[in-house]
């Protein structure tokens, strides 16, 4: 019986009755209630309490998921931040790449649309100096003759540079050995350089097989030295190194002077230069970029001011040996014969002299002004005609195709295309019919009879 | 006074009535309201003795889970109040919750069964386990004129949620719904329902349910988080799932209602609730206040007697959830005296503890069923 109360209501009662068993009977109803209502604060209490306890736990668990989802977004939000800045940066870079590339291209047109109507003149301006030493004239203008000979000599070497930096020089490419070329000029670029510098080449482990014109990458590495030696006043080192890797890389560091953003921005660009007045015609690095572009290849420089300076040059890797026309022949010591010889040429001052030249070296020559001119005379005199000169860029039809056109019928035929420029894209040689030989403008006659004589050889 | 309503009550408890048999008013009674457990209810004689007594009235009730007469709650007895309107008319329509008849279509044919056009109030009484509250009440309303306002409660079976009855023509009958409609325009309707519990812990989403069946909340079983809660109280479910209502709405910003526990399902881990669980919804555990589920019993009487135009009303109707009793115990009568104090000392009481309330929140906001509250609704005749 006592264990049915409360233990406080006990107390209670006991201090009051003295007892549970004393209290008196008429009582009992109100003790059972005042009991009741102890018990089940009792259960309310510990209701209340475990309900506090599970909601407070829940809540907890609920707040740490929620701190824990702020962390993985604020982590995420910083992910998406940097990717953003990142994204931000290279499209900035490539905006930058592009707006460059497009300013060299326009200053490549320009320079090239110049250079070709210059060799044109210069071919005019250069043969009839020639013409004229070789003639009678001499005695009474020698001096002056020459004058006019070598200064157009100059302006040749001028436009060369114009046309390797639009990249519209006739290249010869063949699959070589970077490292192989490295070590055919390293004396030479010895020569280049002066005693209080230092020139390290590094080739590569295994040969670096690239397909470019093997004189044109020669020119553009005495270049590179030639900008590194003028960087180290007080002297240095000058390090070449090939790397093979995804594409063979060639680079030419020097730790000299360095350059600021500033200049790294324009160094490519014709006619900029940082040399005093006379030391440097700004197409050295102009002629390199144009080059190594035409060659598919890309340059990329590294500077600071007193850091030195690193070119990096990245060609795609030849398969080795896949040549197939490297070899030249020698060329034969023939004699001059009276052949017939089709000039072709829309030029009336250079087709002149083309013709006076030839003429001079006892060829008979039949001239055209057109590409259809040419097939016409071609029609009549078909079985004279042992040799095609003819310019390549013509209003109407290409030298080029001129070319086939009369291939198609005389197999036999010899051909000697000449150009200004070479034509951007696929190159006139890639597409001539094989056989076919190539002169730059301008030249002399004697570079011409050298031709001539090879082709008909 | 001939032009306001007369009334009588009888309460038959311990054998005997007091303070005296039903009968006096006779047969100008036209309404008779049974409240009563349901062993008592069962007693053929007792119900004969009321339908004798009231010859022309409509016998009319439900069982409980306690009784309330006057300021008493009480156990295992019978509350009989005789209503003589003076002018109101009183019409009856009942219906049974069969297999193929949802809880709206038996709304719906209870309004349907109510023809008069000139329904004032309908007081709804319904079978407290077989039946979805929400819906019942949804039938009802939208067959009912607008102007018509409902206020009612579903009958209860003290703490056992086995049986519940209604009486339907003096009759007990299980899985029954009954509408007494009042007619005529002097009848006055006052109507109140106030809860009084407070949610604590973290509000949940309902991420399974299907109408008044809840399984889960926050991807976990509801019913084993109701039995964390309770702690060795589990055993006494469904009744102690009372000690824990679920605050439910259909988004953070709406009020939302109390829903409580009819029963559960271990087999597939189920609660069946007196009302609908709305499925991605939220809900929230409550536990009780017992100042405020005091004070709401006298704010939902005086929100109820406010609608009689300064005059006392001359019947209250006190539906109170039988949760509210379980965790009022002792002290229940409080809040019962908490009316009293509101509507007077001349107003008949009576009046059960249900196992829901039906009633709107407000004045001339809709119907709707609720859990856990006090619901008051006064009558006076002008």
């Amino acid at each position: 019986m006592p264990e049915r109360f409360h233990s406080l209501l006990r107390r209670q009662l006991k201090r009051c009755f003295g007892g549970v068993e004393r209290v008196p009977e008429e009582c009992r109803p109100f003790v059972e209630a005042v009991n009741d209502a102890y018990r089940q604060a009792d259960v309310d209490r510990v209701m209340l309490e475990r309900s506090l306890e599970l909601s407070s736990e829940e809540l907890g668990e609920a707040n740490a998921r929620l701190r824990q989802a702020i962390l993985e977004l604020q982590a995420a939000h910083g992910d998406l931040e940097r990717r953003v800045a990142a994204r931000t940066d290279a499209l900035e870079a490539a905006h930058e790449r592009l707006r460059h590339a497009q300013k060299m291209e326009v200053v490549g047109q320009l320079a090239g649309g110049i250079a070709h109507d210059f060799n044109n003149l210069l071919t005019v301006i250069l043969g009839s100096a020639e013409l004229l030493l070789e003639s009678g004239a001499r005695d009474r203008f020698e001096s002056g003759l020459e004058d006019i000979h070598n200064a157009a000599q100059r302006a040749a070497a001028l436009t060369q540079g114009l046309l390797a930096f639009s990249r519209r020089q006739v290249l010869a490419p063949r699959v070589v050995d970077l490292n192989a070329v490295l070590h055919a000029i390293q004396k030479m670029l010895t020569r280049v350089i002066r005693e209080d510098i230092a020139l390290h080449v590094e080739p590569a482990a295994a040969p670096a097989w690239v397909r470019i014109d093997p004189h044109q990458i020669e020119q553009v590495v005495l270049n590179l030295v030639v900008n590194a030696r003028d960087a180290l006043p007080d002297g240095g080192r000058i390090r070449l190194e090939v790397e093979n890797g995804p594409w063979v890389t060639l680079r030419v560091a020097d730790n000299g002077v360095g350059m600021t953003p500033d200049v790294q921005e324009r160094i490519f660009e014709p006619f900029f230069t940082t040399k005093e007045v006379g030391k440097g015609t700004g197409l050295g690095l102009a002629s390199v970029y144009g080059i190594v572009h035409q060659s598919n290849g890309s340059i990329r420089v590294e500077s600071a001011p007193g850091a030195g300076t690193t070119f990096t040059l990245s060609f795609a890797t030849a398969e080795a040996g896949a040549n197939g026309d490297g070899h030249v022949a020698p060329m034969p010591a023939a004699v001059p014969d009276r052949d017939v010889i089709l000039l072709v040429e829309d030029e009336h001052a250079v087709r002149d002299v083309i013709r006076e030249m030839l003429q001079r070296l006892g060829y008979e020559v039949l001239e055209a002004t057109t590409p259809f001119e040419a097939c016409a005379i071609f029609d009549r005199r078909a079985n004279d005609i042992r040799l095609l000169v003819s310019d390549i860029v013509m209003p109407g039809m290409s030298g080029v195709e001129l070319a086939h056109r009369i291939a198609e019928e005389r197999p036999e035929l010899r051909i000697l295309l000449m150009s200004g420029f070479a034509e951007p894209g696929a190159g006139a040689q890639a597409t001539a019919p094989s056989g076919a030989g190539f002169l730059e403008k301008p030249f002399t006659p004697s570079e011409l009879l050298r031709y001539v004589r090879e082709i008909l050889g | 006074v001939l032009n306001a309503m007369q009334l009588e009550q009888s309460h038959w408890s311990g054998d005997r009535w007091s303070p005296a048999a039903p009968g006096r008013l006779g047969a100008d009674v036209q309404l008779v309201l049974v409240f009563g457990s349901r062993v008592a209810l069962q007693r053929r004689d007792l119900l004969d003795e009321i339908r004798r007594a009231y010859p022309r009235a409509h016998v009319t009730g439900c069982s409980t889970a306690g009784e309330i007469c006057g300021t008493q709650a009480c156990d295992d007895t019978l509350v009989v109040t005789a209503v003589a309107f003076a002018s109101t008319r009183v019409v009856v329509a009942s219906q049974a919750l069969a297999e193929d008849v949802s809880s709206e279509d038996a709304g719906a044919r209870l309004a349907a069964g109510l023809a008069p056009h000139d329904v004032r109030h309908v007081l709804l009484l319904s079978d407290g386990l077989h039946v979805n509250g929400s819906e019942l009440v949804q039938g009802l309303t939208n067959g009912l004129p607008p102007r018509v306002t409902v206020t009612g409660g579903l009958s209860a079976d003290g703490p056992r949620f086995e049986r519940t009855v209604v009486i339907v023509n003096g009759e007990p009958r299980e899985r029954a719904v009954l509408a007494v409609g009042l007619c005529g325009d002097a009848l006055r309707v006052g109507y109140g329902s106030v809860g009084g519990w407070d949610p604590f812990g973290p509000e949940r989403v309902v991420t399974a349910a299907r109408g008044n069946v809840l399984y889960e909340l926050d991807g976990q079983s509801a019913l084993s988080l109701y039995k964390r809660y309770l702690g060795d109280k589990a055993d006494e479910l469904p009744a102690s799932g009372l000690l824990f209502p679920l605050r439910v709405r259909n988004d953070r910003q709406s009020r939302g209602l109390v829903r409580t526990i009819l029963s559960v399902n271990d087999k597939d881990d189920s609660m069946t609730f007196a009302g609908d669980i709305p499925d991605g919804g939220y809900a929230q555990l409550m536990r009780a206040n017992f100042d405020r589920l005091i004070d709401g019993a006298a704010e939902a009487a005086g929100i109820s007697a406010a609608s009689h135009d300064g005059h006392a009303p001359s019947l209250a109707l006190l539906i109170s959830c039988v949760g509210r009793r379980m965790v009022l115990r002792q002290r229940v009568e409080e809040e019962v005296e908490g009316v009293r104090d509101v509507v007077g000392p001349d107003a008949i009481l009576t009046g059960f503890y249900s196992y829901g309330e039906i009633a709107p929140f407000a004045p001339n906001a809709s119907c709707e069923l609720h859990n856990q509250t006090m619901t008051v609704t006064t009558l006076s005749e002008a």
